[in-house]
């Protein structure tokens, strides 16, 4: 069984952002990291083969050639083979471009499983994994914090209002990740040295025959969110502070 | 044997010339390898230290072999073992990047240090082919926990007069060990110790000894002042029988073992250490951002942000320095191997010929951390003396790093020392240079042309305070010559001059990284120009002041003055207003929450 997961390189969640002279967010003063969802979803593929359940796990990143480090640290944490599609000329492209994209390299790796971040911590826009289901037109679970794998099936538990739903479908599937789903490993030191061996491809859209169509969405503007005023602690027994945050609530804020 | 070594990278040599900054490795120049080393070193302090931390400090032995378990999966000790002997091999920036991620962790810091360092170098140098089979593989992988015994209830400092005494067995299988060890650290969970010993209380050698073996006890564990995770302690020897085979090196050669080993052990420390500098300020920026007196955040008080401006100044400094040493070391030995392996004698030969610059490191370093830590106290007022905060412990484990490796005051006088001896043999043209700038001294002095550089005014003050070091330097050993060994008793001398190098070596080394940054063109270089001129200000300072009292306290009356007078003229710095420059460089970090240089996220 192949496993092909979607990943996106992301600010780090600690970032400060800051736009530069054209409004658009300062691409260059931020570190990057692998987005955390699409971690736990490499984790996740990595243990299906642990587990013996899957044989491959194949990453692919839409993205410029600095998104290579994250592949690299895929690799280190164990995933076989990197694909880079590079991002020339896509910048801007909004989440039905990457997933069409996207739908169009996965299709001609071939796969059985297709795993994501729900979302990215970016543009939280939980957007990109659906649409590449949709347009493989192939069954997905969402959001999911436990997943199981065997006899050409994936069943996916998710917490949904009060209760938890799981889902069933048959493979080729795509599944996406909740945080819960697993603790994603760290690479050890002599894995980052082998994941220097590792194949790590970079491929234009054209390569798999692929001609981006046109952003559906256009951001008209980026605004930075207010300052935040101080946090404030209350100190004491649960009790106490629960009691003082309530009066907090009514007297300061005045929101209850 | 003899290593031809590029003329740049022979020991002390900045002291007589430029170099080029795009010669010297930075922390900007990290490739994505040590990234991830980065990333993974910090994930395992995160995940596996950070969690624990109280219990660590209790000291549970089964608790500290457990976490260094856990570090030797995730192959943090296989950095420096070769690939052969189941390590990685790594060169020394990429063993650093790991050490000094966990150089904030205290006595797990220590235990860590020891494994890779003090336990596994002495046989990864001087071990025979079936010695090295034989530990190295479990050392890499943490199987077994290493030690090194070389100091003694009579001697610390003096460590080549161990009293610990090894006789030949009467079959000649055997070498019976007697005597005793103290503060030797991970001494309570090693399975390995290298120890020192005389054979017929004459010839320093080196033996390896199991745990276990009879006759062998370990003794309680120390209550520490710091690093209390870390296990200190005792080792007896009563009648401990050594096989032949477990001796280390050459019978009579213990002396080579231990001093070659200080010189990686030293420049590991100081970048050790820097991690602790990079932590402890990130804590105090932080405490400060969110405790507020009078109605204002503790960080927006001027006089705490010129603590925080010296705290990067400083870290900024040592950062830089550890690095450019290391990065020297690392293209040292790869110019030696250029026509093969980079054998195991060029890479000592290599170290020797740098062991004044790791002597530096470890000085510079260790005094920093200290100060830096007092500082994250005094901006934690009252809770800074509280256990409950990080800080409280970070200054008690600060402490323990200016006496082992060798006190500062031992590196003080190696570092003078073994310029003297450099200069005096001829290994280092020190004797020229400085007839050059006594010539100079008579005529009106030559200016600084710093036409066209970037940061035209450190440049200068560090071309003045090289000519400042030669001249003192020279006039003092002239006091004494040709009796070059009366100077070795004049410890002042040699210390205080160490301070004027110590200080030249670490204020070029962070301007070097600035003007690197500089010429890449880096949007963040301004803050990078202000971290070295508020290092300058320290330096030079520390320099001037070297020099003045080096000279007072050898010259009277006219010869006093006259030479006062030369001092005058090179002592020449730029005017910085430290009050603005403190409070810019404090901004940087107090918006980056830390450290303002961090590479990595
Ligand atoms: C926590 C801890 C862990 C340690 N771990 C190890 C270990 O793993 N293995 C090991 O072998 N050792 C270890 N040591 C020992 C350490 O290396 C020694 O303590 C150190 O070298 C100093 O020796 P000493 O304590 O005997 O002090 P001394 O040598 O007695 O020095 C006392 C003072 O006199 C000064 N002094 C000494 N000689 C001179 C001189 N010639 N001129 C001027 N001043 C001088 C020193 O600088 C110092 O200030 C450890 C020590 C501690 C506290």
């Amino acid at each position: 069984m192949k496993i092909v997961v979607l990943m996106k390189q992301t600010f780090t969640t600690e970032a400060r952002i800051e736009l530069d002279g054209s409004g658009k967010p300062n691409d260059s003063k931020v570190k990057k990291v692998v987005n955390p969802y699409d971690e736990f979803a490499v984790e996740e593929a990595i243990q299906l083969v642990e587990r013996k359940v899957a044989e491959k796990v194949t990453v692919v990143c839409l993205g410029p050639a600095s998104a290579e480090e994250a592949l690299r640290q895929c690799l280190a944490m164990g995933a076989d083979e990197a694909v880079r599609v590079d991002s020339a000329g896509l910048e801007e492209a909004d989440s039905s471009v990457v997933a069409s994209v996207l739908a169009g390299a996965v299709k001609s790796m071939g796969y059985d499983l297709l795993l994501a971040g729900y979302v990215a911590v970016d543009d939280n826009a939980a957007q990109v994994a659906v649409r590449v289901a949709e347009l493989l037109d192939i069954p997905q679970i969402n959001v999911v914090s436990k997943l199981e794998v065997a006899n050409g099936t994936a069943t996916g538990w998710r917490e949904a209002d009060g209760r938890t739903e799981v889902l069933e479908v048959p493979l080729p599937a795509l599944v996406t990740a909740d945080k819960s789903l697993n603790k994603p490993r760290y690479p050890t030191l002599p894995n980052i040295m082998k994941a220097k061996k590792k194949p790590l491809e970079i491929k234009a859209p054209a390569d798999f025959g692929i001609n981006p169509p046109a952003s559906k969405t256009r951001v008209v503007k980026y605004e930075l969110p207010p300052p935040k005023s101080g946090a404030k602690i209350f100190k004491g027994t649960p009790a106490e502070a629960a009691a003082a945050l309530v009066k907090a609530l009514r007297e300061e804020a005045k929101v209850v | 044997m003899t290593v031809e070594i590029r003329p740049r990278i022979k020991g002390y040599s900045f002291l007589l010339e430029e170099t080029d900054p795009a010669l010297v490795f930075t922390p900007e120049d990290f490739t994505d390898e040590h990234r991830q080393f980065i990333r993974t070193t910090r994930e395992f302090v995160d995940q596996e230290i950070e969690p624990i931390r109280e219990e660590l400090e209790k000291l549970d032995r089964d608790l500290l072999k457990n976490t260094l378990k856990k570090a030797g999966e995730a192959g943090l000790f296989m950095i420096e073992v070769p690939e052969q002997y189941g390590g990685l091999g790594l060169d020394l920036i990429s063993q650093m990047v790991v050490i000094e991620n966990l150089g904030g962790s205290g006595g797990f810091a220590v235990a860590y240090g020891v494994q890779i360092g003090i336990g596994s170098e002495p046989i990864l140098f001087f071990g025979n082919d079936e010695q090295k089979q034989r530990y190295l593989p479990r050392l890499a992988s943490g199987e077994i926990i290493g030690a090194y015994g070389l100091t003694e209830p009579g001697s610390g400092s003096d460590a080549l007069a161990a009293r610990t005494s090894a006789a030949l067995s009467e079959d000649g299988k055997h070498y019976i060990l007697n005597g005793s060890k103290v503060f030797i650290s991970n001494g309570g969970i090693a399975d390995l110790y290298t120890v020192f010993g005389k054979v017929n209380g004459e010839h320093f050698t080196a033996f390896l000894i199991e745990r276990g073996a009879p006759g062998f006890s370990i003794g309680a564990e120390e209550d520490k002042m710091g690093i209390k995770s870390s296990s200190t302690t005792t080792l007896t020897f009563q009648d401990v029988k050594v096989p032949v085979e477990n001796v280390l090196g050459e019978i009579g050669k213990g002396h080579k073992i231990a001093l070659n080993i200080l010189n990686l052990g030293r420049i590991k420390l100081g970048v050790g250490v820097g991690g602790g500098i990079k932590q402890a300020l990130g804590r105090a920026v932080r405490y400060g951002i969110q405790r507020k007196q009078f109605n204002t955040r503790l960080v927006d008080f001027p006089l705490i942000r010129q603590k925080i401006a010296g705290m990067v100044a400083r870290a900024y400094a040592s950062e830089s320095m550890g690095y450019r040493t290391s990065g020297d070391i690392d293209e040292a030995i790869r110019a030696a191997g250029a026509h093969g392996e980079p054998t195991l004698d060029r890479q000592l030969a290599t170290l020797e010929e740098l062991s004044g610059e790791c002597a530096i490191n470890k000085v510079f370093d260790s005094e920093c951390l200290d100060w830096v830590v007092d500082e994250a106290v005094q901006i934690h007022g009252g809770y800074g003396f509280i256990a409950e905060y990080k800080v409280e412990a970070g200054y008690r484990d600060a402490r323990i790093s200016r006496i082992y490796e060798g006190t500062n005051e031992i590196n003080r006088l190696f570092i003078s020392g073994n310029l003297f001896k450099r200069a005096m043999t001829g290994r280092l043209p020190l004797i020229g240079a400085v007839q050059k700038i006594q010539a100079a001294v008579l005529s009106p002095l030559e200016p600084y042309d710093g036409a066209g550089k970037p940061l035209a005014d450190v440049a200068e003050a560090i071309f003045n305070a090289k000519r400042l070091y030669l001249f003192v330097g020279g006039v003092i050993a002239q006091r004494f010559m040709p009796d070059m060994d009366r100077i070795s008793k004049e410890q002042e001398a040699l210390a205080w001059m160490a301070d004027m190098v110590i200080h030249i070596y670490a204020l070029e080394s962070a301007y070097l990284r600035a003007v690197k940054r500089i010429e890449a063109g880096d949007p963040p270089a301004e803050s990078h120009a202000d971290a070295v001129r508020y290092q300058m200000l320290d330096s030079t300072a520390v320099i001037e002041q070297s020099a003045r009292t080096l000279l007072e306290g050898y010259f009277a009356d006219d010869s006093l003055k006259t030479n006062l007078a030369v001092l005058r003229k090179f002592a020449k710095w730029p005017h910085v207003n430290r009050v603005e420059l403190g409070r810019k460089l404090a901004k940087a970090a107090v918006e980056a929450e830390g450290y303002p240089f961090e590479v990595v996220s």
